[in-house]
């Protein structure tokens, strides 16, 4: 099995009666193109959506690494297939295939299963039918599987589950590659926007340029490793002083800071999405459906997706969104913002192997 | 006597009927042409309104696809500009291995034919030749790596949903 980490969710007692009565076993899928987040009972698997092709020496069969041990030995030679969530062509689709199968092995998710899966939304018509293809070709969810919107799946993470059905909301899923911004009415979306401009991929590559303009150009660092420092180092609740070293060709060991370097492009990031809620979103949403507009002025943001864990972002952006929009905005963020949308999704498995 | 009080009661209603002719009904008859006038006012500003909103109407449809058009050309503007510098990047360094090769093969000559040359210089020229090498190869990832990652970002800078319909997609 390849690396796991696992965490604890709070499940109804009724769900592990209902597992023993029947052998189906409900499970969450998110699908990321950074990241798949796997929820199956108590268990959650955060997993790299990557996949790295490797030929056998002696037998010249192909193979393939996936996941956490493929980012993790190839670094930025693993293949990260997904484009905004879907696949964009038939071979990328063909390495979900083989990424997903091979994730259902190695992470013991058995095949009779219900299967929710989360997707971004999107007009990429071709995305979704692909994605749909692959789904029906592994063997995951052959009690059943259902395809929802990822944005909605985090607001049920929420501790109101299903009572959030009632309720009228605004979704900000800040995620690795897009944006997703979805308005909530009583279960039903009303609008969205989705933005490849604000990401925090984008983010990586600014700490990136931070860190090179900083050490002007001594270190040059990989997108992986700029990640793995903003996931590290990020917090915009309390700004400590952090030293990297490194080992320089000429130079011997080299120190620098990276804590500005990391804070000030997730600040920047924070503008950017305040910017695009406030200058793009809330404006064609009071364009389209005015009424909802004033409606999603008095009701919740809630903020999910990878960006969301980092500690105290929720708070500024809170303040930041209400300084701009002159009114007090209740910004709340589910558990594990990470993981939200694939508890969702397993909230909505369970329901259906309980019917 | 009863007669003159039923008269002067006539009278005195015909005085009343007298002043209305005279007086309320015109201003009434003024009023109503007013207002008349008014209206006919409005209507024909109502009109122009409706004119001008068929016009920007139209300006926003062409605008729109203006806008579609110029993104539309711009990606693939992008896009060529990254094929020409793939192309380019690719060109450049199969030159430089060429160069590389044929400079190796110099080298080697020449410590051959010139045992008095420094072969520690040649060899560390060599190294330095593998390193830049390395970072070419390092350099052309990067690069496929931000094409891939523009081409895509461009492709989903605003995509706007603007149906009221069920989270559930399949």
């Amino acid at each position: 099995m390849g690396e796991a980490e696992k965490a604890e969710i709070n499940e109804p007692k009724a769900e592990s009666e209902t597992k023993s009565e029947s052998n189906v076993v409900p499970v969450g899928i998110k699908v990321g193109s950074q990241r798949t987040v796997i929820a199956k009972g108590n268990d959650i698997f955060i997993i790299e959506t990557c996949v790295k092709e490797k030929e056998n020496p002696i037998t010249g069969e192909k193979d393939y690494v996936i996941g956490n041990e493929a980012a993790e030995l190839y670094g930025d030679e693993a293949v990260y297939m997904l484009r905004g969530g879907l696949p964009g062509n038939e071979e990328e689709a063909e390495l979900l295939k083989i990424f997903l199968t091979r994730v259902a092995s190695e992470y013991g998710i058995p095949e009779n299963t219900y299967v929710t899966y989360g997707i971004p939304s999107t007009e990429a018509e071709e995305g979704v039918n692909l994605f749909k293809k692959v789904v029906s070709q592994v063997p995951l969810g052959w009690v059943g599987k259902e395809v929802w919107n990822d944005s909605f799946l985090s607001a049920l993470a929420l501790p109101e589950g299903l009572g959030m059905l009632d309720k009228t909301f605004v979704v900000i899923n800040a995620g690795s590659t897009t944006t997703d911004v979805v308005a909530v009415r009583r279960g039903e979306i009303v609008f969205s926007m989705v933005t490849g401009e604000v990401s925090g991929d984008i983010v990586d590559r600014w700490i990136k340029n931070e860190i090179m303009n900083e050490t002007r150009g001594a270190v040059n660092i990989d997108l992986s490793t700029a990640r793995s420092y903003k996931e590290k180092y990020a917090n915009l609740k309390e700004w400590k002083s952090v030293q990297e070293t490194v080992q320089l060709f000429d130079k011997g060991l080299y120190s620098f800071r990276i804590d500005e370097a990391v804070n000030k492009p997730v600040e920047r990031y924070l503008d950017s999405l305040v910017d695009f809620l406030t200058l793009e979103f809330l404006p064609s949403l009071a364009e389209f459906n005015f009424k909802m507009y004033k409606k999603a002025l008095e009701s919740e943001f809630i903020l999910a997706g990878g960006m969301a864990e980092i500690p105290g972002l929720k708070e500024k952006f809170a303040t930041k969104i209400s300084d701009a929009l002159g009114v007090a905005i209740t910004v709340r963020c589910p558990e594990s913002p990470l993981t939200a949308s694939a508890r969702g999704a397993l909230l909505i498995s369970s329901l259906r192997v309980k019917q | 006597m009863e007669l003159e009080k039923r008269l002067e009661k006539w009278d005195a209603l015909f005085e009343e009927l007298r002043k209305v002719v005279e007086e309320f009904l015109p201003t009434v008859e003024k009023s109503i042409k007013e207002v008349t006038n008014k209206v006919s006012e409005l209507e024909q500003r109502m009109s122009v309104f409706e004119k001008e909103l068929a016009d920007i109407r139209m300006q926003t449809t062409e605008k729109s696809q203006n806008v579609e058009d110029i993104k539309n050309s711009f990606l693939s503007v992008v896009e060529d500009l990254n094929n020409s510098l793939n192309a380019e990047i690719s060109n450049l360094r199969n030159e430089l291995y060429n160069q590389i090769d044929e400079l190796k093969k110099n080298i080697s000559d020449v410590g051959v034919s010139s045992p008095g040359v420094d072969l520690e210089d040649l060899k560390n020229l060599e190294k330095e030749i593998d390193e830049v090498r390395g970072l070419i190869v390092k350099l052309s990832k990067e690069l496929e790596q931000f094409r891939n990652q523009m081409v895509e970002k461009h492709r989903i800078i605003r995509e706007k949903k603007v149906e009221g319909k069920s989270p559930r997609i399949l």
